[in-house]
């Protein structure tokens, strides 16, 4: 014990005079070198980060300033075969310009216009090529669009050069700031203090696609598809909430329902959606509700339904078969008339089965249902009839002008064809097509191939990617 | 002589501050692991699973309700006792393990040493990888005393049909779906190499890095704004492009989405992928109590669901 107290004395005394420095002195030296070692590694990160940024915006500020050039060029081009190569080119360079914006560390607001902006540029520059491909001139709306989409590429381009001309002088941006701030730095932006450089600008150019008008034309991001309305419901009677629930205890037709509870409706104002009634479903032995539903305020459809109660685990399943056959009873209850089930597939213990209806044995794909049943006993988890609300109707169908045998010569002689149907076929614009539908295989996969049957035009190819659990019926 | 000491001392401080600064510095992206460590007091789901599988296997004779009181910790203190592990009755790794359920971040895919199932279906003439697994599993719970040779002879069958008849399944001998989740291996079938199947695991994880607290529904909905994003012009056009966009997600930032997604997320992604939307084409989704972006208010707000509100422009 007297031992341990001089210890203890020796050493603060040894303290107090000072003959310790040395071992504080190593312990900060090692915690300043550790310490710097840290700091380095972290500039090291932001830098690496920095360096990603600053090119991404030298790669952004170039292909823009090649969209504009080739926007200059195509004009002069003028004739389709000689067009084709500059929209091609066009195409590849708005979607660059698109995927490197898309990577800088912008709030989105800052830029969204911009970033649709450039998809749809890259886009109709697609169609266009297509056209041209196609031998067909371009109308004067055509090119109508083209100089409207030419102005605003010059702006965005004279605004991003006008950056990168300060970025060079040495006004380095400061990319950290961007991201860690995020709107605070908008806001300076606004105000011209801090950060000022390119968010500023960008803001700028932003709101000046504010009047940009819209753009219809045939592709995927085209105007007209935000605001397609949904045939089977537009205009039809609105139903109030209890019928709602009527309806939803008719469509499920359990006795294992407890109760309906309407959890949310749409607000009816807002454009371009499908008002809802939301309800959830208390299933008799379950505590919590486990099965929600959405049913159209108008016309009272189910637009989706999900099930997703835990279930017990078995070793039983039924076949595919057998929940199709499950599938399709369901919807003939429902009155969903003449619902043909094109594809299966089944994982983990539950299969979705695609349904699309038939009118004078021409099959509509757009108007797609999907089915979910859990192969344990083939009871009915899941609805969805987006597609369905949207798309069906009862179509004009275009006259038939090639005959099988005719659209049997645009394929290839290599293509050994199963199975033959008719189809209206919806494109990525949403445009509908009556097609030839050719199943059939090449070497060791499977194919689907549309042929156009007014102009013969080959419209799409689909791959089967099959694996064990998935049937394409035949 | 005070004042040396106050330097000295002073000293001290601030080398250790700078070290811990530095510690901190150095872990600024939180590593988010889950608690593999569970006792008295734990709540959540992890608790509901060591429950259920405790229930299963006649250890446990009360309600799953997540949260970890006498009878739990009396439950896993026999499991352990039968299973030759210490009896203290704190669910940490090994007890996890031997519960067949992840032990947290550091493991991959799923329960046991990472092996997934790759048939639906295991029965005489089998084998591989798959086999060898459930002859692990059967060995360790006392069914099998052969070999572990990855080949399903009369031996594995008679086990496996032990084992079933013990746990409430049609004592076939057949190694199916509900008997592979009973003995806790995840099954992973084909599927594997489809464009849907690849975007599953990014989708997976984004939702359960956002929304892993929400209820399913509300996981659906956080899969199916990405898959409306994907189609949208004003973001990139791929699953992980829109997942991966700088700023655009919370779970991206911090690393939460290098969590392992539980089954839940998977399921909800699967629904997403297939066309499941509950948010009628929203792109925005944000939480009201902790949005800190004045902007995200101008968005009409289609829906809400658990404690998030769903929007578009």
């Amino acid at each position: 014990m007297k031992k341990k107290d001089n210890q203890l004395l020796r050493w603060k005394t040894r303290l107090s005079r000072g003959h310790m420095y040395s071992v504080v002195v190593t312990i900060l030296a090692i915690t300043l070198g550790f310490g710097m070692y840290q700091y380095k590694q972290k500039l090291n990160y932001k830098q690496f980060l920095q360096n990603q940024f600053q090119e991404a915006f030298y790669e952004t500020a170039t292909y823009v300033n090649n969209v504009d050039n080739n926007l200059a060029k195509v004009r002069l081009a003028r004739k389709p075969p000689q067009c084709a190569p500059y929209f091609a080119e066009l195409w590849k360079q708005a979607s660059s310009a698109q995927e490197n914006l898309g990577r800088m560390p912008y709030n989105h607001s800052a830029v969204s216009k911009t970033l649709k902006f450039l998809s749809q540029v890259s886009d109709y520059s697609y169609a266009m090529m297509h056209k041209s491909v196609e031998g067909k001139e371009l109308t004067d709306k055509d090119w109508e669009k083209l100089d409207q989409i030419r102005n605003y590429a010059r702006k965005l381009s004279f605004e991003l050069n006008k950056v990168r001309e300060e970025v060079d002088d040495g006004n380095r941006i400061a990319w950290g700031q961007i991201e860690k701030e995020g709107e605070k730095a908008l806001e300076k932006a606004k105000e011209g203090t801090e950060g000022r450089h390119i968010v500023g600008s960008l803001t700028e150019v932003n709101k000046q696609f504010q009047d940009y008008p819209v753009l219809l034309y045939d592709g995927p991001f085209s105007d007209h598809i935000e605001r397609m309305e949904p045939r089977m419901v537009r205009g039809k009677e609105r139903i109030t909430k209890e019928q709602g629930a009527e309806i939803v205890k008719n469509f499920l037709g359990n006795d294992q329902i407890q109760t309906v509870r309407l959890v949310g409706q749409t607000d009816t104002k807002q454009r371009h959606i499908i008002p809802v009634y939301t309800y959830e479903i208390l299933l008799a032995n379950q505590k919590e509700p486990t099965l929600a539903i959405d049913i159209t305020q108008e016309g009272g459809l189910p637009i989706w339904m999900l099930n997703y109660t835990t279930r017990p685990s078995t070793d039983k399943e039924i076949s595919l078969e057998d929940a199709r056959k499950k599938a399709e009873d369901f919807l003939a209850r429902n009155k969903y008339p003449d619902m043909k089930p094109s594809y299966y597939e089944k994982v983990d213990g539950v299969a979705v089965i695609n349904f699309a209806p038939e009118q004078n044995n021409v099959i509509m794909y757009p108007d797609l249902i999907k089915v979910k049943v859990a192969m344990d006993q083939g009871e009915i988890i899941g609805f969805e009839a987006r597609g369905y609300i949207m798309m069906h109707h009862k179509r004009n169908l275009p006259q038939i002008k090639l005959t099988e045998a005719e659209a049997r010569q645009e394929l290839s002689p290599n293509f050994t064809i199963t199975k033959v149907n008719k189809a209206v076929i919806p494109l990525e614009s949403k445009r509908e097509v009556l097609c030839y539908e050719f199943k059939g295989r090449h070497e060791d996969s499977e194919f689907i191939i549309y042929i156009n049957a007014e102009s013969g035009k080959q419209e799409k190819i689909l791959q089967l990617i099959t694996t064990k659990n998935a049937v394409l019926t035949q | 002589m005070r004042y040396k000491k106050i330097c000295v001392i002073t000293s001290m401080i601030i080398a250790l501050m700078s070290v811990t600064t530095a510690y901190i510095v150095d872990r600024a992206v939180p590593e988010v692991v889950q608690a593999a460590i569970y006792t008295w007091g734990s709540k959540g789901a992890s608790v509901r699973q060591i429950q259920t599988r405790l229930r299963d296997w006649g250890f446990y004779k009360g309600s799953v309700d997540g949260s970890y009181g006498y009878q739990t910790w009396d439950a896993v203190r026999r499991f352990q006792q039968r299973h030759g592990l210490k009896a203290d009755g704190i669910t940490g790794r090994t007890t996890l393990e031997k519960l067949g359920l992840p032990t947290g971040a550091a493991q991959a895919a799923g329960g046991g040493g990472g092996v997934v199932a790759t048939q639906t279906k295991y029965t005489w003439g089998s084998k591989g990888e798959g086999v060898k697994e459930i002859q692990r599993r059967l060995r360790d719970w006392g069914y099998l005393k052969g070999a572990i040779d990855g080949s399903y002879g009369y031996q594995t069958w008679s086990a496996v049909k032990r084992f079933q008849s013990r746990h409430g399944l049609t004592a076939d001998g057949v190694a199916g779906r509900g008997t592979l989740e009973k003995l806790g291996i995840p099954v992973r079938t084909a599927a594997a190499n489809t464009d849907a199947a690849r975007n599953l695991h990014v989708l997976a994880a984004a939702i359960h890095g956002e929304a892993r607290g929400e209820p399913y529904l509300g996981q659906v909905a956080v899969g199916a704004v990405v898959m409306n994003r994907a189609r949208h012009p004003s973001f990139p056009n791929t699953i992980a492009g829109v997942v991966y966009q700088p700023g655009a997600f919370d779970a991206v930032k911090d690393g939460q989405i290098n969590l392992t997604p539980g089954e839940s997320s998977r399921k909800a992604a699967r629904d997403a992928l297939n066309g499941w939307d509950p948010t009628d084409g929203s792109i925005y989704y944000w939480n009201p109590a902790t949005a800190t972006s004045r902007w995200i208010w101008s968005v009409p707000i289609t829906k809400q669901i658990g404690r998030h509100v769903f929007g578009k422009k």
